[in-house]
């Protein structure tokens, strides 16, 4: 068998005829909601532009059980650490067009929100920022340790068990929850945003992260729109 | 083969500020390689239909990730090869290639030399063995030879680093061979 029978074979097979496809494709394209549209969705999330310094060894609130997702888990603590603010930090701003490279992953869009306001990367999670900050997307590839640690008060804090594309995803409302980031093995800053509301979901190799202040169903709307 | 158009950046650049003429543009000029690469890999004509113009709406929502300047077809066909790869694997089957009811080669007036190399029998046998390959196999020989990519945008089909696909192509063909042996 050589190279040129195989390319002469292709003069036999059955291989479909082109076809006119930019009416449906234009068409479908008007239904695209659009970037105002998005806007619109993600407006009435309340951005509270604080950051919290992890300011407290994790060993000072005790651990009472924990949910795990690939790269992350979400603590319930007998009582929240104390913590002081600080300006929030979502790492180095990178063009959208760098964001695989940088990351090191092929990152996720969503279909709904178009393209985001700001991308940025902070050395382990790559950020969208969409509105202005009024509605945050972090995204990972998980690995054997975590990146990412949440630490909750049970009877403050509701944690509904929901599925994205048929895999798992925790939507986190109600009390003050805080999370930890640790890229590179170091605990460090943590961004807490108060009166928000945080979708945790896995997508194949990463773990999303979506925040802002959004009703469960909004949240999954937009969740399942990143492919 | 469909070759570059020389005004391609011109046209994404339109239409990542939105021009949808820009971008019927674009479809137009690769929707052909578009359809055969998702039959390819769906193994299945309404399939690869739905996988091209989902492909289609997608990459134009995923514009403003495309780094300006970059060859648009393997970006493009990277899309629409995921989209056939879901198609087939929530429909549970595999793909397999097919000879043409009619067996005259196709868009030829007078057989080519090409077509002259492979009689009948030879040629059921040639798409017997290819469809007892492995799929990823049978796509990284399909995307090559049937439908005439280069490496880079063959990589960008089956989802590998164009570094791989010589490597991948190459044992393709020898368990190609092997089968074809096997079959006497």
């Amino acid at each position: 068998m050589t190279e040129r029978e195989l390319r002469a074979l292709a003069l036999f097979l059955e291989l479909p005829a082109e076809r006119e496809l930019a009416p449906a494709v234009r068409a479908r394209l008007r239904g695209h909601p659009g970037r105002r549209r998005a806007a619109a969705l993600v407006l009435a999330a309340v951005l509270v532009a604080v950051a919290v310094a992890f300011a407290v060894p994790p060993a000072r609130s005790a651990i009472l059980r924990f949910l795990h997702l690939r790269g992350a888990r979400i603590e319930y603590v007998d009582r929240l650490p104390d913590v002081r603010t600080a300006p929030l930090d979502l790492g180095v701003p990178i063009r959208p067009a760098d964001a695989e490279r940088t990351a090191g992953f092929r990152p996720l869009a969503s279909d709904l929100l178009g393209p985001p306001d700001a991308v940025s990367w902070d050395g382990g999670l790559l950020w969208y920022r969409y509105g202005r900050t009024r509605l945050l997307v972090s995204q990972f590839r998980a690995r054997e340790r975590l990146d990412l640690v949440k630490k909750v008060v049970e009877r403050e804090t509701v944690i509904t068990p929901v599925t994205v594309g048929g895999e798992p995803g925790y939507f986190i409302s109600g009390g003050r929850h805080f999370l930890y980031l640790a890229p590179g093995g170091v605990v460090r800053e943590e961004p807490v945003r108060l009166g928000r509301q945080v979708l945790l979901w896995q997508h194949g190799p990463l773990t999303l992260r979506l925040e802002g202040d959004l009703s469960l169903a909004q949240a999954l709307r937009i969740a399942r729109s990143f492919g | 083969m469909v070759g570059r158009p020389q005004d391609e950046t011109a046209l994404v650049a339109r239409a990542r500020r939105g021009d949808r003429d820009a971008y019927e543009e674009l479809v137009r000029t690769y929707q052909g390689i578009a359809l055969r690469t998702a039959y390819v890999v769906a193994g299945n004509a309404a399939d690869a239909e739905e996988a091209a113009q989902d492909a289609f709406v997608k990459a134009y929502r995923a514009l403003w990730r495309f780094r300006t300047g970059a060859p648009f077809k393997p970006w493009l066909l990277r899309i629409v090869a995921n989209e056939a790869r879901n198609r087939r694997r929530s429909a549970g089957r595999r793909s397999a290639l097919a000879l043409r009811v009619a067996q005259e080669p196709s868009g030829e007036a007078a057989p080519s030399p090409e077509a002259n190399l492979l009689g009948a029998e030879r040629r059921e046998q040639l798409v017997a063995a290819l469809n007892r390959l492995a799929e990823p196999d049978r796509e990284a020989i399909a995307c090559r030879y049937f439908l005439d990519l280069s490496e880079a945008e063959t990589a960008a089909a089956l989802g590998v680093r164009p570094g791989t696909v010589k490597s991948r192509l190459s044992r393709a063909l020898e368990r190609l061979r092997a089968q074809l042996e096997e079959d006497g």
